[in-house]
């Protein structure tokens, strides 16, 4: 038995070279005892001591106080119990708890797309439990400023597909169907869903950070207990407000779309005239009754599923930015695949 | 006024209470002590529903309380809380906090009325030169008034506090508890309040719950829980004396 002295300035600069220092006097020798003299017992030290004793534990004789001290074994802590250690879950049982709980979550997304649009048409019989002005300023919020975004990005994707198309129509001499082409495109398809997209980034993601921040602060708590019912004080206005502002912003998508299939054809020398009458002539009401739908369905998605990330949250600010990226990923993911359901159907 | 019989609560299968039976008395401060993760907050939020008892009857004013609450229930406008983080709506203001109960309860009731009522609150709480600011340009005693101006606005029969001196310091608490007193004396205003702190006990209770390992551990008046001789009672009123 020899004794090993723990040196009494151990630090984290210096903790590896006196550890290689003590491990090369342990491999020599067969029983250990430590000499604390002077030692303090700070963090990295006791970290030392535990990692020689874990890698030489035949060889370390060292006292129960010290032991207790340093593996942090407190009288409440059953480290030291020898414990049967416990079987995983086997596969099929958490694949079960987790259709069960994937289930529920489904199931409470549901409650969410009802709870929004029955205390919607309720609010128009009654008008309890919803700020005043909330649904202007929301529309405002989520409408209005919106505008600008919407825009641009209809035109400059308008712009570049009309673009792509000509130069293959061109090699045929078809450049005059790019008013035909654009105007479908927009109408059918991309005006609603460039719209949907930007309403995810915008919207969707500023509900789940606010709904989330309200649950993190117990504001959420506190609307229930003055009797106020959470999902109609928020998700009413917002409701009328996107169901009002969407076909305005689409439709606002689709004449920039178009505007950017305008210019391209420009280029190719087509004249104005002959646009604007393919254009009319494409422009079909059905398109855009359909177009009208898809969106507005778009939106409600959004909001729910903004809705029921923000209500979703446990814990801190981390927890609501999780939430807010969940909820344009998940968002989006679904205006997709929902735009894609609305194609099979209509046009197959 | 509010009576708890049997009542056991706990989130999912861990059960936090067991047991529970007390009662409260018109216009009482009535105070909920205990360690910290004993179970306080939990007793407060399955009384007023937030999540609901797994057993047990509570009775409000003789009408046993039963969740989920009619449709047309009045119980949400006949009590008052005042939560931990305040939980003001960080998106209006002061006064219009203040004025949200009667506007959502009562949409046709004239607005300039309800800035009235909120105003006067405000003023009761000493908060009304700052009605037009915000909660996060408050400090946490202001949050704390605010809080109260809003749970009184109703008129409420009783008022849940929870821990409503933590993070403040002990003047600004003692200001607080006076103005609670002060209050509780002039409304008649039942009070039910969680704390541990000692200081606020001793300036406000009346009556004094104590839960220790899920159960109630002493239920009586403040000068009978001072005179107790239950070893945890006592060390609670004496920790330096009776230590671990
Ligand atoms: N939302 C929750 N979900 C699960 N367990 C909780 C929740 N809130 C509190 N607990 C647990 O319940 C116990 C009592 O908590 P609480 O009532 O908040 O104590 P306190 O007396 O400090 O207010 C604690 O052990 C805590 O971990
Ligand atoms: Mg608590």
């Amino acid at each position: 038995m020899i004794t090993i002295k723990i040196p009494s300035d151990i630090n984290f600069e210096n903790a590896m070279s006196v550890y290689s220092d003590i491990s090369s006097q342990i491999s020599e020798n067969e029983e250990i005892g430590f000499d604390m003299e002077g030692v303090v017992l700070n963090s990295i030290t006791k970290a030392l001591i535990r990692k020689i004793c874990v890698e030489h534990p035949n060889k370390i004789c060292i006292d129960e106080e010290l032991k207790k001290e340093v593996f942090y074994a407190h009288d409440d802590d059953s480290r030291f119990d020898e414990k049967e250690p416990v079987d995983p879950e086997p596969f099929i049982e958490s694949l079960g708890s987790r259709i069960y709980a994937l289930y529920g979550k489904i199931l409470f997304f549901f409650v969410i797309i009802v709870d929004m649009v029955f205390y919607s048409v309720e609010f128009l019989f009654n008008r309890k439990f919803v700020l005043k002005h909330d649904t202007t300023r929301n529309a405002y919020q989520i409408g209005y400023k919106a505008i600008p975004i919407v825009f641009l990005l209809a035109f400059l994707i308008g712009f570049t597909i009309a673009l792509q198309a000509a130069i293959q129509l061109a090699q045929f001499g078809g450049q005059t169907y790019i008013a035909t082409m654009s105007t479908m495109i927009m109408t059918k398809e991309l005006g609603p869903l460039i719209t949907a997209i930007i309403i995810a980034g915008r919207t969707g993601s500023s509900i789940a950070a606010e709904i989330g921040t309200m649950v993190v602060m117990e504001e959420v708590d506190a609307l229930k207990t003055m009797g106020i019912k959470p999902f109609k004080f928020l998700l009413v206005p917002k409701f009328w407000a996107v169901t009002l502002v969407m076909p305005i912003l689409t439709t606002i998508a689709n004449i920039a779309g178009i505007t950017g299939g305008l210019i391209v054809s420009t280029i190719y020398n087509i004249p104005f005239g002959a646009f604007i009458s393919q254009m009319l002539e494409a422009l079909l009401m059905k398109d855009i009754f359909w177009g009208t739908v898809k969106s507005i369905s778009f939106a409600w998605v959004i909001l729910a599923v903004g809705c029921f990330k923000g209500l979703n949250v446990r814990g801190g600010a981390d927890a609501v930015g999780r939430a807010t990226t969940e909820s344009v990923v998940v968002s989006i993911f679904m205006v997709v695949a929902i735009d894609a359901l609305f194609s099979i159907i209509l046009y197959t | 006024m509010l009576k708890v019989e049997n009542l056991t609560a706990g989130y999912g299968n861990n059960i936090i209470l067991e047991d529970i039976s007390f009662s409260i008395e018109n216009g009482e401060r009535f105070v909920v002590l205990g360690e910290s993760g004993c179970g306080k907050s939990t007793l407060m939020k399955a009384i007023v529903g937030l999540n609901p008892p797994i057993s047990g009857n509570v009775f409000f004013k003789d009408n046993e309380i039963i969740h989920p609450l009619p449709e047309n229930t009045t119980f949400y406008k006949e009590i008052g809380i005042l939560y931990q983080s305040s939980a003001l709506m960080t998106s209006l203001t002061l006064e219009e906090n203040v004025m949200l109960p009667i506007n959502m309860h009562y949409p046709d009731f004239p607005l300039k009325n309800a800035k009235d009522i909120a105003c006067e609150k405000l003023a009761m709480v000493n908060l009304y030169q700052h009605r037009d600011k915000y909660p996060q340009e408050l400090s946490g005693g202001m949050k704390k008034r605010g809080a109260l101006a809003r749970a009184l606005v109703m008129d409420p029969d009783i008022i849940f506090f929870d821990e409503p001196q933590a993070g403040l310091d002990p003047v600004t608490a003692r200001d607080l508890d006076m103005l609670f007193i002060k209050l509780n004396e002039q409304l008649k205003t039942t009070y039910f309040i969680v704390t541990h702190e000692l200081l606020s006990i001793k300036r406000s209770a009346q009556k004094v719950l104590m839960l220790a390992d899920k159960k109630v551990l002493f239920f009586g008046t403040f000068e009978e829980a001072m005179q107790s001789d239950i070893y945890k009672v006592k060390r609670f009123f004496n920790v330096d004396k009776y230590g671990k």
